[in-house]
């Protein structure tokens, strides 16, 4: 697990969920995914991360669906 | 976790689109967070004009996120009379009436908070006025004479009052 922390954020909300804004999630089974949201305020920092599905997750998933 | 990154300096409601490169044999989840700055207070820096009769049209100007912002804005800053003539004047009843002299004048931006207070001066209107003399009889009758003079007070530049006109009759 990566952790990443930024100062000057707003902290109000419970557990400084203030800070939070907008979100968005996309996947793609095979390529490049494309994700896309509004700010809610001047000067946000819009944070963006992939996660590679490994093949044998994949396989794993697959097996338990069956 | 794969590659990541960020961007900073936009206004808000700015629409963000990411997107990804990737081996076209790999699923991947793309995910992206907003991340909020401090919500800093707007801050007033001019109101103009500061002061006004019934009706104005001002100008404000405020800073927030270190932006410079202008507004422009019409506002009724109605006068309170209860002896207010309808058919004549800017009545004002309810809430919405201010009485003369000072009121302040904020600004809330939504996520941000509210203002300082700036100033604004309600002053009053230009008004006529006729005063008769002799006053009439009992019966509302004049038997001489009546001179009616007109008297004005009030107003803002450039509309003020400038003295008395007298007139007979």
């Amino acid at each position: 697990m990566t952790v990443v922390s930024f100062t000057g954020v707003d902290t109000t909300g419970t557990n400084g969920s203030g800070a939070i804004g907008a979100t968005a999630t996309a996947n793609a089974a095979a390529g490049a995914p494309s994700a896309s949201l509004t700010t809610t305020r001047a000067n946000s920092v819009v944070f963006a991360w992939a996660t590679i599905l490994q093949p044998k997750w994949r396989g794993l998933r697959e097996a338990t669906r069956r | 976790m794969g590659p990541a990154g960020s961007n900073a300096g936009f206004c808000d409601g700015t629409a963000i689109t990411i997107n990804d490169t990737a081996p076209t044999a790999d699923a991947y989840n793309l995910s992206l967070v907003e991340v909020k700055p401090v919500a800093t207070p707007p801050n007033i820096t001019s109101l103009t004009p500061a002061s006004g009769d019934w009706y104005v049209s001002y100008d404000y100007r405020y800073r927030i996120w270190n932006h410079a912002r202008r507004e422009h804005s019409n506002f009724r800053w109605n006068i309170c009379d209860r002896d207010c003539l309808e058919q004549y004047e800017h009545c004002c009843h309810g809430s919405q009436c201010v009485a003369l002299g000072a009121v302040p004048v904020v600004v809330s931006v939504p996520g941000a908070g509210t203002s300082n207070s700036a100033t604004f001066t309600v002053v009053s209107p230009l008004t006529i006025s006729a005063l008769i003399s002799p006053l009439p009889n009992a019966n509302n009758w004049n038997n001489t004479n009546v001179t009616v003079s007109y008297a004005c007070s009030g107003g803002v530049p450039p509309v003020q009052c400038r003295g008395i006109a007298n007139s007979g009759d």
